[in-house]
């Protein structure tokens, strides 16, 4: 679904449009909730992604990884919400609901966070040819080279890869971004670190779709 | 640690001869987290694209190649311009770009490339971060 078609993109424009201030509820698995102030969003949780708390910790840090892990949190989770087909909608006037405290943390105007959800969905779209967020992996037992070198945050996903698992279990886990993982597990898929499971067959096959999707991560072609 | 706005922190860079625009990087997902702009004549999303697309590149390269350590930074020549890209670690599993841009006739590469490379350790030691 193009993010910003989905109903709940439409159903947050129009509040961002009124200015409006409040909590919108998404029921369902897939559900959540994005805070807006004064129509800019300020907050997004939801139950696929880690949480805002979970992604701030213990309030340490200066403001500028505060404002990053904040904003890296919140447009994680309104990706995913972006997608969701939830059963009901609610929008809460602070009367009813506080929003989170995030004192310094400035709001995103919609625009704003519109184009990063669809630059992170095109992402995810060149990539899927390979794997989703949902994509079982699992660790290489045997190395194509004989070394390489992996940066630490790849490290800390190969520790627990003990068996197969997804990119949004290990974020999950971890307590980092579902895209950044997403991207992350890709990245050693491609190195030959990890695989994805059961595509041993197609990734053998050198003309196949899968290895064809290999080099397509593309910052630049993400772009709208 | 620094209570500087993100708005703020690249203030400094302003300073550097030929200067044209600065933006700071997740590395990871491309997101642009701050950026300053001299002038408005260049496209500055797709400059940070292309600079995560450079070093996502040349991580792979070091990657396969087991070469010791990671990028630190890429320095790109163009007929007009002049593009500074320089690797930071905030922390354990973060990675953030620094990518400047100069107008090449009225900057001094090795110069600008000291003074970035400055820029960058006071960061860090002002935050707290890695390296």
């Amino acid at each position: 679904m193009i993010p910003n078609r989905s109903p709940v993109a439409i159903r947050l424009g129009k509040l961002a449009e009124a200015g409006r201030t409040g909590a919108l509820h998404l029921s369902g698995d897939s559900g959540g909730v994005i805070y807006i102030s004064e129509g800019d969003v300020v907050a997004a949780d939801s139950r696929r992604t880690p949480s805002l708390a979970d992604r701030m910790g213990a309030g340490k840090g200066g403001s500028f990884e505060r404002n990053w892990l904040a904003t890296e949190a919140t447009i994680d989770a309104a990706m995913e919400l972006m997608s969701a087909r939830p059963r009901h909608v609610r929008f809460r006037e602070p009367e009813e609901e506080a929003g989170p405290d995030l004192p310094g943390i400035p709001g995103m105007p919609l625009t704003a966070l519109m184009a990063e959800v669809t630059r992170r969905h095109n992402l995810l779209e060149q990539i899927a040819v390979v794997l989703t967020p949902d994509t079982a992996v699992a660790r290489n037992l045997r190395l194509r080279s004989r070394a390489v070198h992996v940066s630490d945050g790849q490290w800390a996903i190969l520790l627990q890869l003990g068996q197969p698992v997804t990119p949004r279990a290990l974020a999950l886990g971890l307590g980092q971004s579902v895209f950044g993982t997403t991207i992350e597990v890709y990245r050693m898929v491609i190195m030959d670190l990890v695989s994805v499971v059961g595509a041993s067959a197609r990734a053998a096959d050198p003309a196949g779709e899968a290895s064809r999707g290999r080099s397509a991560l593309s910052f630049i072609r993400a772009l709208a | 640690m620094s209570a500087l706005p993100a708005e703020l922190i690249l203030d400094p860079v302003r300073q550097i001869d030929g200067f044209v625009h600065a933006c700071l990087v997740d590395a990871t997902s491309g997101m642009i987290l701050s950026s300053l702009e001299e002038q408005n004549d260049m496209r500055l999303p797709v400059a940070a694209a292309g600079a995560a697309d450079v070093v996502n590149v040349l991580s792979l390269m070091t990657g396969e190649l087991a070469a010791d350590g990671d990028v630190e930074d890429v320095i790109v020549t163009l007929q007009s311009h002049y593009l500074l890209i320089r690797l930071l670690r905030p922390g354990p599993g973060q990675r953030l770009l620094l990518l400047v841009t100069l107008t090449r006739p009225h900057a001094n590469m090795a110069m600008a490339h000291r003074e970035i490379r400055d820029f960058s350790k006071a960061l860090c030691r002002e935050h707290d971060w890695v390296a």
